[in-house]
């Protein structure tokens, strides 16, 4: 899976898995160095999403025909 | 300086202003006993509350009286929240009415107490169908009024906790008649859309009148059939709702609410960079431990290496030369000594040394040596080897017997 398309959860679940590879001592060193690459790669993924992601805020407004549509909503904070 | 005389209405007028700009009285709760209870055709109520004091005069108008949970009489003992004001008309003060609630152990308390048991007994709260809340919700729906102190203090908190999460507001009637059939739509309408991952319904501190709705047995059956999970959040910290028990998560306040459900990004970050450091640790870890099995290699192949060998035959080949040639010395030594004293105990025992020494070798002309006088007779010529040379001899007279020195 490509690491852009990655879900946080998803990202992290995969960097702890590569931990605990790496430090259960089981891989040649060219494997830990590939997957100390990814690990890497996915640490830059996951910051990217906690630092830069803004969630939306909306509130459901119905209109003349009854139906609730997404809209923003905007809160003096 | 005397000031312009004023109109009544403009010194009622002023009251009214210095009531409503009162801090105690803009906004207060009176207890006492109701008396002279009237309910109006237009709707709005009057009555007296006293105390055994005093007593003051009570309006609550009909959009109030609409909302009224409560049958109220005569002798009741309420506890009435309102504001203070003038009634211009008459230049009186009352007491504006906007709730009541019976004090002590009301009617309220009772349904509560009697709908928790019911509900309880049909297995409602019990823990096992309680849902788990998602650790990462990309959504959350909150179905609460859309003014007011909640639905700000759920967005302020859960924006400041985790910036990427989205928030999608029902907004509901959280007081009054109509307020249960608004909250369950709000309820089932979030719990049908694909993108929300859970929900919190709730609304900010009230009376306990005001709270009722989250008391309601619809509310609580609706909480209860939901598919995503439910955090209630209802008032304050020491306010429990029949909604808190059903909920699969009670939160005391709104802000809790949203503070429950989103995991904290700093927190998040703090996790991040710990598995960062893991993870160089164990490439780190990885190379030194490689680089310490690159050193041992080496010190064992110096260790081994052929030269120190070659070194070591050569040095043993040194000894054992070194051992050879000291026998061999040695033994010459020792030939040599067994050789002189060989030569030693020979030239003692060479008759030629005899010879110089006075005696001689007496031969026959054929060089037999002569030792006995039977081997010899008259005119035999012999030979006498002596030191210096050979003299020819005849023998003249034999005499046999031993030799004697004397003779």
């Amino acid at each position: 899976m490509r690491i852009e398309d990655m879900s946080y959860e998803e990202a992290i679940e995969e960097l702890e898995k590569i931990i605990v590879e790496l430090e259960s001592d089981s891989l040649s060193l060219k494997d830990s160095m590939e997957k100390f690459k990814r690990g890497i790669a996915l640490y830059n993924h996951c910051n990217e999403i906690l630092s830069k992601m803004e969630g939306e805020v909306k509130v459901l407004i119905k209109d003349d025909n009854g139906n609730l549509n997404d809209e923003d909503f905007f809160v003096e904070v | 300086m005397a000031s312009k005389p004023l109109k009544v209405s403009e010194v009622n007028q002023y009251i009214k202003r210095l009531f409503s700009s009162d801090f105690i009285l803009s906004d207060l709760k009176v207890e006492g006993e109701i008396s002279n209870f009237k309910h109006h055709y237009s709707g709005h109520i009057y009555f007296t509350l006293k105390d055994q004091k005093s007593k003051i005069n009570c309006v609550m108008f009909k959009s109030y009286s609409q909302k009224l949970a409560l049958n109220v009489k005569d002798g009741d003992k309420v506890i009435v929240y309102g504001y203070i004001s003038l009634y211009e008309k008459e230049g009186s003060y009352q007491l504006y009415a906007t709730s009541i609630e019976k004090s002590g152990i009301g009617e309220l308390y009772d349904a509560f107490e009697k709908l928790k048991l019911k509900l309880e007994k049909e297995g409602l709260f019990d823990p096992k169908n309680k849902k788990q809340l998602p650790c990462f919700p990309k959504k959350i729906g909150v179905v609460t009024s859309a003014v007011g102190a909640a639905v700000k203090d759920i967005i302020t908190i859960a924006k400041r906790r985790y910036p990427g999460i989205n928030i999608l507001i029902y907004p509901a009637l959280v007081q009054g008649v109509y307020s249960v059939d608004s909250i369950c739509e709000g309820l089932k309408y979030l719990d049908n859309r694909e993108d929300v991952d859970l929900i919190i319904v709730g609304r900010g501190g009230g009376s306990l009148e005001e709270l009722f709705c989250f008391n309601d047995e619809k509310l609580a059956r609706t909480i209860y059939s939901m598919k995503k999970p439910v955090i209630s959040a209802v008032g304050h910290e020491t306010d429990f709702t029949i909604a808190d028990f059903v909920a699969d998560l009670r939160a005391p306040t709104p802000s809790s609410a949203a503070e429950i459900v989103t995991p904290d990004s700093n927190k998040l970050m703090e996790q991040l960079n710990e598995k960062l450091n893991r993870l160089l640790k164990a490439i780190n870890y990885k190379i030194y431990d490689n680089a310490s099995y690159m050193k041992l290699i080496y010190n064992k192949l110096t260790y081994y290496n052929p030269l120190n060998k070659i070194r070591d035959m050569m040095q043993l080949e040194d000894n054992l030369f070194r051992r050879l040639l000291l026998s061999v010395e040695h033994r010459i030594k020792y030939d040599r000594t067994i050789l002189e004293n060989l030569y030693n105990t020979l030239n003692y025992l060479n008759p030629v040394s005899s010879i110089g020494r006075g005696y001689g070798i007496i031969t026959d002309l054929d060089g037999n040596i002569i030792t006995s006088v039977n081997s010899v007779e008259i005119n035999k010529e012999l030979n006498i080897m002596i030191k210096d040379g050979i003299i020819k001899v005849k023998v003249v007279n034999i005499n046999k017997g031993e030799f004697n020195n004397e003779n």
